[in-house]
C-alpha cells in the first residue's frame, strides 16, 4: 500500500461530464461523503496519488488529460480510458470491490476487460442500480 | 480498420458514429433518470425540486437537438440520392437572423452557465437582417455552433457572435471565444461527416461528428454560402465564420 492519506467518508467521481453526474454528485454528499471530481485520466491519477479514496466511481469513456500510458497497453484501453485509471487505482493496493465503473455502452470486450480488473461495472441510464452498486460498496470493510 | 488499412472506411465511420451518437443520447438521459431518482428517495426535496427539474428540461431538449440533427441529416442525404419522392415539401421564407441568435442563446443559457460559459450577440439592436430560409435550419446552425461551444470551448470566459458585411457584400457572421486547439491546416475537415468520431481518440469524447456537418449542409448547400473555422494557438481563440451570398440576405426594414 502507498503511503498517502485514506479518508474514509470520500468518493473520487470521474467523469467527464460532470453536469451531467450532478446527481451523483448530490446523492454522494447527501449520504455525508466528500466528493472530489476529475474530468480525465490525468486529473484522476493525480487525485488518487495524494489520497486514498473509500470508493472510486470511474466512467470508462474519458479524455486522457496530460496523460500518456507508459506502456502499449490492449485496444480497449485506448477506446474506453477510464480502465487506465482503475488500473491504476487496484495496483496502490485499492480492492476491486471498492471501484464501479459505468458507460454508455456494454459489450463483452467491455466486460472482459472489467473481469480482469476485478470491479464492478452498471451501464448508465439506470440510476437505481448504480445507487445499489454504491451501496453494496459502502457495506463492505475497507480494511477487508 | 474493417479493411486492415490505415484509413477508415464508411462503414468504420459509421460504427463510430452510432457508438458515439449512443454515448451523446444516454448521458443526458441519464443525468435526467438521476435527478428524477433523486427527487422520488429524497436526496432533492424543498425548493431545489424546482430547479433540478428544470436543468433536466434543459438536458432532455439537448437530447431532442441531437435527434433533430438526424432528421435534417436524412434531408440532405435524400437530396443527394435520386429518391426524389422522399423529400418533404419546403417553405422557405426570409426569416429573422438576430431573433434566430438569440433564441439559440437562450436554448443553452442552463448548460452554458454550469459550464461557465457566456453567449452574447453583439450589436443586436443596430441592425436586423433576414436570411432566405426555412427558419428551423437558420435555428439548427445556431444551436450547432453553440452546442459545439459547450462541449470544446473553455470554461469562464464569453463567446461573442458578430454580424457584418463584407467588400463583396456578403452578410458574414462570426462566432469567436476560446477553445481546445485544433490545426488550421485540416480545419475544413471539422465539417466532415463523423470526424468528431475520427479523432476522437485524443479528445474529450464528447461530440457526435453531425452537429458542424449540419451547418456546412445548410450553409453551403441551401445558403450557396461557406463556412469556415480557424484557430489562433497564442490566444486559444476559435473564429467559426459563415459567408450568405447577397441574393439570400436583406436588411429588415
Amino acid at each position: 500500500m502507498i503511503n498517502k492519506p485514506y479518508k474514509e467518508k470520500s468518493v473520487l467521481l470521474i467523469d467527464d461530464e460532470p453536469e451531467y453526474v450532478q446527481w451523483l454528485y448530490d446523492y454522494l454528499v447527501a449520504k455525508g461523503f466528500e466528493v472530489d471530481m476529475a474530468e480525465s485520466v490525468g486529473d484522476a491519477l493525480k487525485f488518487a496519488d495524494a489520497t486514498g479514496y473509500r470508493l472510486y466511481l470511474v466512467d470508462l469513456n474519458i479524455p486522457a488529460g496530460a496523460w500518456t500510458s507508459p506502456s502499449p497497453m490492449p485496444e480497449i484501453y485506448s477506446q474506453y480510458k477510464g480502465l487506465n485509471v482503475i488500473r491504476y487505482v487496484r495496483s496502490q493496493g485499492n480492492s476491486g470491490v471498492r471501484v464501479v465503473a459505468y458507460s454508455a455502452h456494454e459489450n463483452a470486450e467491455i466486460h472482459a476487460a472489467i473481469d480482469n480488473l476485478y470491479c464492478n461495472y452498471v451501464v448508465k441510464g439506470r440510476a437505481r442500480d448504480i445507487k445499489a452498486e454504491i451501496e453494496t460498496v459502502l457495506q463492505h470493510d475497507p480494511k477487508a | 480498420m474493417s479493411d486492415n488499412t490505415d484509413e477508415p472506411t464508411n462503414i468504420d465511420v459509421g460504427v463510430l458514429f452510432l457508438a458515439n451518437f449512443v454515448h451523446q443520447v444516454v448521458n443526458p438521459l441519464n443525468g435526467v433518470i438521476g435527478t428524477l431518482d433523486n427527487i422520488h428517495d429524497g436526496t432533492y426535496s424543498g425548493d431545489i425540486v424546482d430547479q433540478k427539474i428544470n436543468a433536466s428540461r434543459a438536458q432532455l431538449e439537448q437530447c431532442v437537438t441531437l435527434l433533430r440533427n438526424l432528421a435534417y441529416l436524412s434531408d440532405y442525404f435524400f437530396e443527394e440520392s435520386d429518391s426524389t419522392h422522399l423529400r418533404k415539401p419546403r417553405e422557405v421564407v426570409w426569416s429573422p437572423l438576430q431573433q434566430t441568435i438569440i433564441e439559440a442563446i437562450q436554448f443553452f443559457q442552463i448548460l452554458a452557465r454550469q459550464k461557465r460559459i457566456g453567449l452574447e450577440l453583439n450589436d443586436a439592436r443596430k441592425q436586423q437582417h433576414r436570411i432566405f430560409i426555412r427558419p428551423e435550419l437558420l435555428r439548427q446552425i445556431f444551436i450547432n455552433f453553440f452546442d459545439n461551444w459547450l462541449k470544446y470551448g473553455l470554461k469562464d470566459q464569453i463567446v461573442k457572435v458578430q454580424v457584418s458585411t463584407n467588400n463583396a457584400n456578403d452578410l458574414v457572421i462570426e462566432v469567436q471565444g476560446k477553445s481546445i486547439p485544433f490545426d488550421n491546416a485540416g480545419a475544413n475537415s471539422l465539417f466532415d461527416f463523423g470526424v468528431r468520431d475520427r479523432s476522437a481518440i485524443d479528445k474529450v469524447a464528447q461530440g457526435s461528428g453531425i452537429g458542424l456537418y449540419i451547418c456546412k449542409q445548410i450553409v453551403v448547400k441551401t445558403l450557396k454560402g461557406t463556412i469556415s473555422a480557424v484557430h489562433q494557438s497564442t490566444s486559444a481563440l476559435s473564429t467559426f465564420r459563415i459567408s450568405i451570398p447577397k441574393e439570400n440576405w436583406k436588411y429588415d426594414k
